[in-house]
């Protein structure tokens, strides 16, 4: 769990600082970093949808958050709950992808040294 | 880790990663258009404007303090001209600017490079007109000395300030949509948004229309169809009468087609491929009125303007509400359109103005004589060759690719295209305008109706407007402002003139003293709805624009009758239901009717025609939202002008090459007998009664087949005429679409067609010692969707309501409960 929070919070920040590449550069950063723990891709998807839900969230308390989510849907003809769904899966999908590669280059690097 | 979940990995991350950086056809890059602190959901946190923000712009000579009232509408507060003007250009920037990029995309033929190819056709029917060149010559000599243009420039640095310290969050819906960001504005850009303005308004060839006319029937019979005088008139310019004039003539007989007339035609045709030729012959709701009311004609003795310009519905909407004021040098408030820099249509402490649209032709073509049938170089002008301008447009795609390039060519006369196995040039006011801006500025610190119809006449040049004024004094004006070329020989515009000759040019412009005008008639009040400016037989000169009556002769009819106008009355007649083209048709229509069922043997076709005609005599004539009967009506005209104007239609076809405007066959009624009353498609010769009649038995058939039964609730008004205000790209759900409005073809609050034309701003002036105002337009002051104040006026528009402005002379007069925001503008150190 406090993995999970801990590197949601590192996400979000990035997000705010340097946009959607901010999710990529944590995931890969976590992959590489030298710990196994089981389920550890999953775990860094699960962070990254945590950020930006947590951002959404912070968008609907401040702001028009079902005026956009209308707009949007009539726009895109897609339902709104649908166009979150997809805001929550999108950084997963990057963050699991980016972490499992990484991990598994890193894997292989000290497999090759031992 | 398996190699098969690497792989997966792999994969996933590549897919995720190309979705997320790059549009795949028309899908944003998900990436940056989904990430929630600066993408598409951070306009939730930009929706409203902040109750109190701040700024640094650049060039801004001291603090400018922008409140923004309980109407989103910014009060701009200066130390001087140029940084109001700044300042409307950071504000508009702020609300609008998508409208901004978009208009200059449309108006200087690069939409391709926002929607690809399919743009093509309308890119280059603008650079084909010389547009795009027009603004970008105008930009380049502007000179620095001037105070309009010193304007402009302070202007463009507001938008351009705004667009540079934007946060991400406030990049408008349609950038993202689209992929596109905002460039910076220029001087061009401005020139580019007036000859938009002028393609809108002064594109009014009348020898268009009476050459389609002509290839069918002739141009005898084509002159009738499409007069130089009108047959009712009621000019803007009173000529001394207390009722319209009905001027009817029988009508030529069809004659033989003239094969002459397809030549002009071909040449309209390239040069102006977009405008189709409208084939159901109702009286356009591409128009505008205006009124003011003498003082002793009010029932407060003040005077009082009517301001109510028709165009394109589009959200948001094309005017922005602003009010301007320098203390001692400027107070104006009124309406701008973002992108022109300047208070268009409003009014200042002393006086208030507004305009229709004049519709003179103001374009003319020319048969020239070139060196080379495919790539011209040179033109041969009174004996000698001249060189041809040459100017290679490339058009260019989304993603910078070229999607086409072409070689346009202009003579001294103006773009020169290929028509057939020749070559046309055409001159047009527009392409030599580039002034009007001053104009804009003169009017916003006038003292009276007479000065500033002075300014304008001085500066204005195209597309010709009739400007009417009423001042504090109790003076109203009103005179047809613009340039009005002299042509050689008849001075007729109406025909392709011989290139090879420079005597074929115009000789010079209308002295003002000659444009239609009027000030302080006696009759009390002055009105303009696009009908012909000036009587005829007061000035025969060629005038060529096309006109309609119909508005004309029921705003006079109104204010004819009262003698104590109040601003509700005048906010009233702008939505007011009445008709006189019912007046004069319904009548005419019944006594048909009833001629025919007297002369009939009884059986299933008298039923009918006596039932339509019972019907019809039950309706009142007005477009009233609940009225169950202009929908008979609207159909029987429909029908008659389908069966009158046979003789128009192509070969094979039902379908019109043009048709006549509904003046000429209310004309063509006082003649029974005329053979344009048959009808070439039926066996048997049909006169004027047989006609009427028919058309009114059919139209019952199609209002019962296509809304049921007359009296079961679906021949009501507002369940089938609406308007219909649409997004400027045109998506539906950024749309108000369907809104049920009172109003029909001809009413002064037109509703026809599409729905998508209509008074775009309504505004009520009165004239007294403290200048008072109500208005609004159907949109709302904010450009973005998401915004309560996106089209938050609609509802009231469309009641024919409107509000009463706000008109602080300094900021504290603004209460806190009148404030909605408040921005403060800041020197940039």
């Amino acid at each position: 769990m406090i993995f999970v929070l801990g590197v949601g919070a590192i996400m979000a920040a990035l997000t705010w600082l340097v946009g959607w590449w901010g999710v990529v550069l944590a995931a890969v950063v976590v992959g590489l970093l030298p710990f196994r723990q089981d389920g550890g891709g999953w775990r860094v998807a699960l962070a990254a949808a945590a950020a930006w839900g947590a951002l959404l969230l912070a968008d609907a308390t401040v702001g028009s958050f079902r005026a956009v989510a209308g707009a949007l849907a009539g726009v895109l003809r897609v339902p709104a709950p649908v166009l979150v769904l997809l805001t929550l899966a999108f950084p997963a999908l990057v963050a699991w992808s980016a972490a499992t590669l990484a991990a598994g280059a890193r894997q292989r690097v000290t497999a090759r040294r031992s | 880790m398996s190699g098969a979940r690497f792989g997966l990995a792999a994969l996933t991350l590549a897919a995720t990663l190309v979705v997320g950086a790059r549009r795949i056809g028309p899908a944003p890059a998900l990436g940056s258009f989904l990430d929630p602190a600066h993408g598409v959901w951070s306009l939730a946190r930009s929706a409203e404007l902040p109750r109190s923000a701040s700024a640094r712009v650049s060039h801004l000579g001291a603090t400018v303090t922008v409140i923004y009232d309980d109407r989103a509408v910014p009060h701009i507060f200066a130390t001087t001209e140029d940084d109001a003007y700044r300042a409307l250009g950071y504000v508009t920037a702020r609300d609008r600017l998508f409208q901004l990029y978009l208009q200059t995309m449309a108006a200087s033929g690069r939409l391709t490079e926002l929607a690809g190819v399919r743009a093509l056709p309308l890119d280059r029917e603008m650079r084909g007109l010389g547009l795009p060149r027009s603004a970008e010559r105008l930009a380049a000599s502007a000179p620095d000395t001037s105070a309009a243009v010193r304007r402009m420039r302070a202007y463009a640095d507001g938008i351009n300030a705004y667009v540079a310290q934007m946060p991400a969050s406030e990049l408008p819906l349609e950038f993202r949509l689209t992929g596109t960001t905002p460039a910076p504005w220029t001087l061009a850009d401005s020139y580019h948004l007036f000859n938009r303005m002028g393609w809108t308004l002064a594109y009014l060839a009348v020898e268009d229309d009476r050459a389609a006319a002509a290839s069918r029937v002739g141009m005898r019979a084509a002159e009738a169809l499409f007069p130089d005088a009108e047959p009712i008139q009621e000019p803007i310019q009173p000529n001394g009468q207390r009722a319209p004039r009905f001027d009817f003539h029988p009508l030529p007989p069809p004659g033989q087609p003239d094969a002459d007339a397809a030549r002009l035609l071909a040449a309209t045709d390239v040069f102006l491929p977009a405008h189709g030729r409208g084939d159901d012959g109702t009286p356009s709701a591409m128009a505008s009125n205006n009124w003011a009311v003498s003082p002793r004609r009010t029932a407060a003795g003040h005077a009082l303007l009517s301001g109510d310009p028709h165009l394109d519905l589009t959200l948001p909407s094309i005017w922005y509400e602003a009010h301007l004021v320098v203390p001692g040098v400027l107070d104006v408030y009124g309406v701008t359109i973002p992108g022109s820099g300047a208070i268009i249509i409003g009014f200042n402490r002393d006086v208030a103005w507004t305009f229709t649209n004049t519709g003179a032709d103001v374009l003319d073509l020319y048969a020239e004589a070139v060196d080379d049938s495919v790539h011209p170089t040179r033109y041969r002008l009174d004996g000698a060759w001249r060189p041809v301008d040459r100017r290679v447009e490339r058009y260019a795609g989304p993603n910078g690719a070229a999607v086409a390039t072409d070689t346009l060519y202009f003579t001294h006369r103006g773009p020169m295209r290929r028509v057939g196995r020749g070559w046309v040039s055409m001159r047009w006011t527009v392409l030599e305008a580039g002034t009007e801006l001053e104009g804009f500025y003169a009017a916003a610190h006038a003292r009276s109706a007479a000065e500033l119809e002075a300014g304008f006449a001085r500066w204005y040049r195209a597309p010709a407007q009739n400007m009417l004024a009423a001042d504090r004094g109790g003076h109203i004006a009103i005179r047809s402002t613009g340039r009005f070329p002299l042509r050689p020989a008849d001075g007729s515009g109406s025909f392709v003139r011989d290139g090879t000759t420079s005597a074929s040019d115009w000789t010079g412009a209308l002295p003002v003293e000659q444009w239609p005008q009027a000030a302080d008639p006696a009759q009390g009040f002055l009105a303009s709805a696009n009908q012909q400016p000036i009587d005829p037989r007061v000035a025969g000169r060629w005038w060529g624009g096309s006109y309609d009556p119909w508005r004309a002769l029921r705003i006079n009819a109104l204010l004819r009758a009262d003698s104590a106008v109040t601003p509700d009355a005048m906010r009233r007649y702008q939505t007011d239901p009445g008709s006189a083209r019912a007046d004069l048709f319904v009548p005419a229509f019944l006594d048909a009717a009833q001629r025919v069922l007297a002369r009939a043997a009884v059986g299933t076709q008298t039923a009918r025609l006596s039932e339509a005609a019972g019907l019809l005599r039950e309706w009142d004539r007005r477009y009233t939202k609940d009225n169950e009967r202009a929908v008979l009506f609207e159909g029987a005209m429909q029908e008659l002008v389908a069966r009158t104007w046979d003789e128009l239609a192509t070969p094979g076809s039902s379908r019109r090459v043009i048709t006549p405007p509904t003046a000429i066959l209310a004309e063509l009624l006082a003649d029974s007998a005329s053979v344009w009353w048959d009808d070439r498609r039926t066996s048997v010769v049909e006169h004027r009664d047989d006609i009427l009649a028919a058309s009114l038995a059919s139209a019952l058939d199609t209002a019962r087949r296509k809304y049921g039964d007359p009296k079961g609730g679906g021949w009501r008004w507002d369940r089938i005429r609406h308007a219909n205000v649409n997004h400027l790209l045109g998506l539906p759900s950024l749309s108000a679409r369907e809104i049920p409005v009172q109003g029909g073809p001809g009413t002064l609050a037109p509703s026809a067609g599409s729905g998508t034309h209509s008074a775009s701003w309504r505004m009520v002036v009165e004239l007294g010692p403290a200048v008072r105002a109500w208005a609004t337009y159907p949109g709302g002051q904010s450009g973005n969707p998401v915004s309560s104040r996106y089209h938050d006026r609609i509802d009231r528009w469309a009641q024919g309501k409107l509000d009463p402005v706000r008109l602080p002379s300094a900021p504290e007069q603004l209460e806190p409960a009148q404030r909605s925001a408040t921005l403060q503008l800041r020197p940039a150190p």
